[in-house]
């Protein structure tokens, strides 16, 4: 093991202003001049980097290309988030990918806008991480990371087809020849724009799919299986990466996917906990997905480390309860409990204490496991990691667990089972939203026009009403109707509370106010 | 062309390999656009361009990958040819090392492109030899075997740059198993019909399944027949089909 956490730990001061700032100048002396356009490279992405993991003083940054001016706060967080807070010492010599998001401060570097970002404080480092035997360094071991840093929110194209399978196929030896390459096909392809571009990239085509709308992925796309060998690959922009499959073999029960599920669409603090930064920040795609069309409303961070900027908002904890964060190195849970949680009191954790999603390994699911027993980062932390146990609201659906479960056991591919729960989880939603939908219908049919701010016209006791005359499409849990209606209540008013409601009111009107556009 | 009905129409990956400055990309701006630029910046990385190329009994759609022939790029070239049906390897006839490089790009897509590959050897720039007159009806290697018997009289003679003669550069062809042509992107001069010979080379089986590397099991025979032995015949039909021939 090259790095544990205690160690990456210590290094926080490594990067002072001053000796970041040299660097860079020293950078910008061996990077080859850009012959393109850095504007139009910047419609797609920012820069490549390529993090070299020095054993003496931890990461530093190698190359930027084209030459971008990232403040030293960005790039302590670009060259930390880079590589896994631990290593799986079985797996030394296969490529990993993952990529983490992180709240940017580089002002002097000026992307162009687009209806595509929703977010422009917020940008992503898509890594393919490396570690190859190298007789030359301390411990025998190099340990690389190539970066493409974007302000798009496209992990399937970034991460999964440029970095995983296109680039992986070279040496990082090629690096400037490399990254001089990427950046000068890239310049060559269209604006992005929803719909269906063709984008040449390393003798392959990439038939990119971008939905009209975030929320609505399929939305406008033809989806079919590509019988052509060769090319072009298609891939949707904004389809979550990695599987349901893994997840659910890492689940103690397949049923705490409802409790994800409510956790995320109540935004409500989530953490997953995982060996490798693949996986959490895998889970983290997946689990934003879950919950379309309502955009997630929290601070997602797929991959955090200590070193993330997330800690440096407030001071020693997330600047808001509502998050989603993927994580391996489970003293971050300590320092996103602020203040440092004591030990809860017995069966009751503090409200803003985050749900965990422990994906260690995969549970054998014959036994019956209990719960609370399980918490397989108590050994090596030597600290008891509880967190949220919530009860949940939603019944679950006895047929899909069942389908699930023989799937998983089956020879069903991950993406089938991926498919399955998708579906599953968004016929659930579309029954959920359909009471507020009908809602806002009467609203605006009460006027003539169709104004998109009517829908700031909310009252929470018409709605509560309207919904306990004429129920909701989910079924809750409760033995008797009376308890059903009470837990429909709740759940409906913990939403309408959420910051997830607001996003969702914010979207609807949005494209409400687009199609007022398009008449 | 009078069309009875849409003929089959297929892609077919082409990538162009070579030293630097021997005319890659000219060619292809030659192939595609009918243009010509003197003093071209050099290549990055590599270009994407597209060219259709009418057969009388199909079309093939190139998916040209233009590579950049600096050194420095060489290690990206796997990215390139990966998955490649075809490949022009191109040198300068006025440049005796670049038909060595030539030579290293051919041995290497052997040894490592898709087991069907069909490849091209073009020597560029004809229009700096004494040849880039008088030859416009020759069709590729026919006729220019033809001229090389007296390629060594001409050397000598003034304002011929060439290095490189036809016959030595066409018996590493015939060896090889390769098509070849001697082009001029300055004029236009074979130009198109190495394109089209290409495209009548690619086998129609592996065309059919629409294949790239996996189909290539079917394909490396018949593409070895077609400019093996019987390159010849091959090349003829090349001639006819030229009049009516790519799409530009």
């Amino acid at each position: 093991m090259s790095r544990t956490e205690k160690e990456t730990v210590g290094n926080g001061d490594l990067f002072e202003d001053q000796t970041e700032a040299r660097r860079l100048d020293e950078l910008k002396g061996i990077v080859p001049e850009s012959t393109f356009s850095v504007e139009k490279l910047r419609e797609w992405l920012i820069a490549f980097i390529v993090c070299d993991f020095n054993v003496d003083l931890g990461p530093e940054i190698e190359w930027i290309y084209p030459y971008s001016p990232f403040s030293p706060a960005d790039l302590t967080t670009i060259c930390f988030n880079s590589f896994p807070d631990r290593n799986n010492p079985d797996d030394l010599t296969t490529d990993t990918s993952f990529h983490f998001r992180f709240r940017h401060t580089s002002k002097d570097i000026k992307v162009p806008s687009s209806e595509l970002v929703s977010h422009p404080e917020f940008w992503f480092g898509y890594c393919l991480f490396r570690q190859q035997r190298d007789e030359t360094v301390k411990r025998k071991y190099g340990q690389k990371s190539f970066v493409v840093v974007s302000q798009h929110d496209f992990t399937s194209l970034f991460r999964d087809q440029m970095l995983a399978k296109t680039l992986p196929l070279l040496d990082f030896s090629a690096s400037s020849a490399l990254m001089e390459s990427a950046c000068a096909q890239i310049v060559n392809w269209p604006t992005p724009r929803p719909g269906q571009m063709e984008l040449p990239f390393f003798g392959s085509i990439f038939n990119l799919h971008i939905p009209l709308h975030s929320s609505y992925p399929l939305q406008g796309l033809v989806r079919k299986e590509s019988v052509k060998q060769n090319h072009p690959i298609d891939i949707f922009a904004l389809d979550p990466v990695g599987s349901w499959k893994q997840v659910v073999e890492c689940l103690p029960n397949a049923i705490d996917l409802y409790i994800i599920y409510e956790r995320i669409l109540l935004c409500e603090p989530t953490v997953a906990l995982a060996l490798d930064p693949r996986f959490c920040s895998e889970f983290v795609s997946l689990a934003f997905d879950l919950i379309r069309p309502v955009p997630f409303a929290g601070d997602y961070r797929p991959y955090i480390t200590m070193h993330s900027d997330i800690f440096l908002q407030s001071h020693g904890g997330p600047n808001t309860n509502h998050y989603l964060i993927g994580a391996t190195n489970p003293f971050i849970l300590k320092r996103l409990q602020s203040p440092p949680s004591k030990k809860p009191l017995v069966g009751h954790a503090p409200k803003d204490m985050p749900y965990i999603v422990h994906l260690a390994e995969p549970i054998p699911k014959n036994g019956h496991k209990n719960r609370k027993s399980r918490s397989p980062h108590k050994e090596e932390t030597g600290f008891d990691v509880v967190g949220q146990e919530p009860k949940g609201y939603v019944s679950r659906d006895w047929a899909f667990l069942k389908e699930l479960d023989e799937a998983c056991k089956g020879d069903s591919s991950p993406a089938d089972i991926s498919r399955l729960v998708r579906r599953h989880f968004a016929y659930l939603t579309a029954r959920f939203l359909a009471p507020l939908d009908r809602y806002f219908a009467q609203l605006i049919t009460a006027r003539s026009a169709v104004d998109p701010f009517e829908y700031k016209g909310f009252s929470e006791t018409d709605f509560l009403q309207m919904l306990s005359k004429h129920g909701s499409g989910v079924e809750f849990k409760g033995k008797t109707h009376f308890q059903r209606n009470k837990m429909e209540e709740a759940f409906y008013k913990k939403f309408c509370k959420s910051p997830s409601f607001f996003s969702w009111l914010q979207m609807k009107m949005e494209l409400a106010s687009r199609s007022q556009m398009a008449r | 062309m009078a069309e009875g009905g849409p003929k089959p129409s297929s892609s077919v990956k082409l990538v162009l390999l070579g030293e630097a400055a021997v005319g890659k990309s000219s060619l292809v701006l030659r192939f595609v656009n009918d243009d010509f630029q003197e003093n071209r910046e050099p290549t990055i990385g590599a270009a994407f361009l597209t060219q259709k190329c009418n057969l009388p009994s199909r079309t093939i759609k190139f998916e040209i990958w233009d590579t950049a022939g600096q050194e420095r790029f060489a290690s990206l070239a796997p990215m390139y040819y990966r998955n490649a049906q075809s490949a022009l390897v191109v040198y300068d006839l006025t440049k005796a090392s670049s038909l060595a490089k030539a030579k290293h790009w051919v041995a290497e897509l052997q040894r490592q492109a898709s087991p069907g590959i069909v490849i091209a050897l073009v020597g560029n720039k004809l229009d700096l030899t004494n040849q880039s007159t008088g030859l416009e009806s020759s069709m590729g290697g026919l006729s220019l075997s033809a001229a090389a018997s007296d390629g060594d009289e001409e050397e000598e003679e003034e304002g011929d740059a060439r290095q490189i003669t036809t016959a030595e550069a066409k018996s590493y062809a015939d060896e090889e198993g390769l098509l070849f042509f001697e082009t001029s992107a300055k004029t236009g001069h074979n130009v198109q019909e190495v394109f089209t010979a290409i495209a009548n080379a690619i086998p129609e089986s592996t065309l059919k399944t629409r294949g790239g590397p996996g189909s290539g099991r079917t394909g490396g025979g018949a593409a070895g027949d077609t400019f093996g032995g019987s390159g010849g015949v091959n090349l003829s039909a090349v001639g006819e089909t030229n009049k009516d021939g790519c799409a530009c």
